[in-house]
């Protein structure tokens, strides 16, 4: 199924993971280089902003064959009918340059240019598809479904395993509002059991999988059902939306206990992951908990504003700030478990967030004038890429 | 969770003696400790609490300002700086040219709350009692000197970012405003202008104080915010009157960058100076066919538009490889 061959797949795992040993100071950069060297493997970078570079470059390439393509035959044309056609075939050009080009020769696995020939192949078939069926919604999210999780079964591509986990969830609520009496009732239910089961098989798989391409795959899906099942079960989600999609419906007696059901889930789950995350060493998960309980709290802000606002922010930094303070005082001499001391394994960079945060806000307050460089990006630090889960 | 992965794939170097063994002992080693480091993300959450307090306290300031009364806000927002600048100063080390750190970070975010309060107390100043007059300039030339003051001595680049931001936003307030009044019509070229030499005064300073050793750290900030601003003000200028100067500038000051990339190892110099490079030749391109008035030449290539932009993908891999492979860096 995977385009790449296997080789080479595992030579890039063992390169990545020789960088990340580099970065930690467990092997000097002679040893990360003869491995390099030794080990034959795919063209990619773990630098963000070599591979945006390159997803431009690429996108550029591939919407100029397109428009090659369409000045040399389709120009002249007439017929409609082919005109609807013409998406497909520019979806069958980006395949065959994925299949005889990009992956063959070239050997780009993460590189950006296959990131940008895999969203224009969807692009184009989820245009040519939506042309077909004079763009009823939920046909194109389920074509869209289905190439992506091709695209990524083929060329293991993470933004396409993203965007098919997104569009087969707006295919299920799309048909379950529309097409499905009462459907909206009972959608938040089945999408929180979807979510729950994702969750357990994927995690389960991670620990039995043989080989060891979709592992990365299977920790996207996890955190997605993780978030999805915060969502889905969010208390202001669920009333605001039955709010605008069952009008009809009275508030009865059945509701109530629902709502306080998921009164209750909006205030657990933040907390169950963040314990979760800590237990079992997971630091996604660790980190949708701190983001769920910024989500809980919004809930409650939402209905219930008992402090006027410049109040509640200098009340809540006070809050943050004694809480990480008393946190970081405790655990910052621990040398194992959890610690204040930076990982060597997996080196972030909290540095460059913090730089990039900073000057936005500055910008923000000063006058900004038209040479305010907004666009500083990266600093040029050996700071690594993402972590490997992301 | 121990990443399985990384066992695995050091196992598998030292069985094919690309690591030594001893290695391998250690990094087992450091798996088994477990490490689970909350660095990042306490370092954030005290971030994010250091900014919603300055935004409470703005609010506040704002939403009261007829209420509390001026001389209780102004020294209530006095004492808080003076307070975190006291602690801070307490704590810190000795002031050093070289690299100093606080012994507990917290202080560094003391720091930032005192150089942002301070940014607002002089703002509040200017607003409510026009103590510098009309003259915006300084109400916003003294933040930024306080904000490098800072920065220096207690060593804390969030800080200097702000007072780099800060220099750019007066040299672009002390010029603007007065010209717009004037109905000058070179408003936007005074302005680029000075933009190129601050831009290149950035850049010559971070040189000079990785050369002298002066907070040597501090230089790839510089040539970060100096790149960007000449990139920026020299492509939008490539499309005015004397693009032909501002192409011989980019050109110029691009392979400087491009050198110091090199020398200090930093990947993202090399590719933001190759990109903004790429982007200036383009631009040429298209002001010489333009010059040369051989428009409907080129529309006829317009076919082979595909083979440019593969060459072009081709130009930058190879440039990133080479660049790697001179350089050390991954």
């Amino acid at each position: 199924m995977v385009a790449y061959k296997e080789e080479f797949l595992n030579n890039s795992i063992l390169a990545e993971k020789a960088e990340d040993l580099y970065e930690g100071n467990f092997i000097t950069f002679e040893q990360l280089q003869k491995i390099e060297e030794t080990l034959p493997k795919l063209a990619g970078s773990k630098k963000i902003y070599v591979r945006i570079l390159f997803f431009f470059l690429g996108s550029f390439l591939y919407s100029s064959i397109c428009g090659m393509i369409s000045l040399l035959f389709f120009a002249t044309l007439e017929n409609e009918m082919l005109w609807s056609l013409a998406p497909f075939i520019f979806a069958f050009v980006g395949i065959a340059a994925m299949e005889f080009v990009i992956v063959q020769d070239l050997k780009f696995f993460q590189h950006g240019i296959d990131d940008a020939f895999v969203l224009g192949i969807i692009l184009n078939s989820a245009i040519g598809f939506g042309m077909e069926n004079s763009f009823e919604i939920w046909i194109v999210s389920a074509a869209v479904f289905a190439v992506a999780a091709l695209c990524y079964f083929r060329y293991l591509n993470i933004a396409a395993l993203i965007i098919s986990s997104l569009a087969f969830i707006a295919t299920i609520s799309i048909i379950m509002i529309e097409h499905i009496i009462l459907g909206s009732a009972i959608l938040p239910i089945l999408l929180a059991i979807i979510a729950a089961v994702s969750y357990k098989v994927s995690s389960k798989n991670i620990e039995i999988l043989a080989n060891p391409y979709y592992s990365q795959g299977l920790f996207i899906i996890k955190y997605f059902a993780a978030i999805l099942f915060y969502i889905s079960l969010n208390y202001a989600v669920i009333t605001e939306l039955s709010a605008v999609l069952m009008p009809d419906i009275k508030v009865n007696n059945f509701s109530t206990i629902m709502s306080y059901l998921f009164i209750i889930f909006t205030a657990v789950l933040p907390i169950l992951y963040i314990y979760k995350g800590i237990l079992n060493k997971d630091k996604p998960l660790f980190l949708i908990g701190l983001l769920t309980v910024v989500a809980s709290y919004f809930t409650l802000r939402y209905y219930y504003q008992p402090l006027i606002l410049e109040v509640e922010l200098i009340l809540m930094a006070l809050i943050l700030f004694t809480t990480s303070f008393f946190v970081m005082k405790k655990i910052k001499n621990n040398l194992q478990g959890v610690t204040f001391l930076a990982d060597r394994l997996s080196p972030n960079n909290t540095a460059q967030i913090e730089l990039l945060a900073s000057i936005s806000q500055f910008s923000t307050t000063a006058t900004s004038t038209q040479t305010s460089p907004m666009e500083f990006g990266g600093g040029g630090f050996s700071g690594g890429g993402a972590g490997e889960n992301f | 969770m121990i990443d399985k992965l990384q066992k695995q794939a050091s196992e598998y170097l030292a069985v094919h003696k690309l690591i030594t063994e001893k290695q391998l002992k250690q990094i087992a080693a450091y798996q088994k400790l477990e490490v689970f480091s909350l660095q990042t993300e306490i370092r954030l959450l005290i971030y994010f609490s250091v900014t919603l307090f300055c935004g409470g306290v703005a609010l506040l300031i704002a939403n009261n300002i007829d209420t509390i009364g001026h001389v209780a806000v102004l020294s209530i927002l006095l004492l808080c700086i003076l307070g975190c600048y006291y602690f801070a100063s307490k704590n810190a080390q000795k002031f050093s040219w070289f690299q100093t750190i606080f012994e507990n970070i917290i202080y560094e975010y003391v720091v930032l709350t005192a150089v942002i309060l301070s940014g607002i107390f002089i703002g509040y100043l200017q607003f409510q009692f026009f103590v510098f007059g009309q003259n915006y300039s300084i109400a916003t030339l003294l933040p930024t000197l306080v904000a490098f003051v800072t920065a220096y001595y207690f060593d804390n680049r969030n800080v200097l970012s702000i007072a780099i931001s800060g220099l750019i936003a007066t040299i672009g307030l002390s010029i603007s405003p007065l010209k717009i009044i004037e109905g000058a019509i070179f408003e936007s070229e005074f302005l680029s202008v000075s933009a190129i030499l601050l831009s290149i005064l950035l850049l010559a300073w971070g040189i000079y104080s990785e050369k002298a050793n002066l907070k040597s750290h501090f230089s790839p900030l510089y040539y970060h915010f100096s790149l960007h601003l000449m990139g920026i003000v020299g492509i939008a200028n490539m499309t005015e009157k004397f693009w032909p100067l501002y192409a011989i500038l980019l050109v110029v000051y691009l392979y400087y960058t491009i050198r110091i990339s090199m020398q200090t190892r930093s990947l993202a110099l090399f590719i933001f100076s190759a990109l903004y490079a790429y982007v200036t030749a383009t631009v040429a391109f298209f002001q010489i066919a333009d010059l040369l008035k051989i428009w409907d030449f080129i529309q006829s290539f317009f076919i082979i538009f595909p083979v440019i932009f593969a060459a072009s993908i081709y130009m930058f891999i190879i440039l990133i490889q080479k660049f790697r492979r001179n350089n050390g860096s991954i």
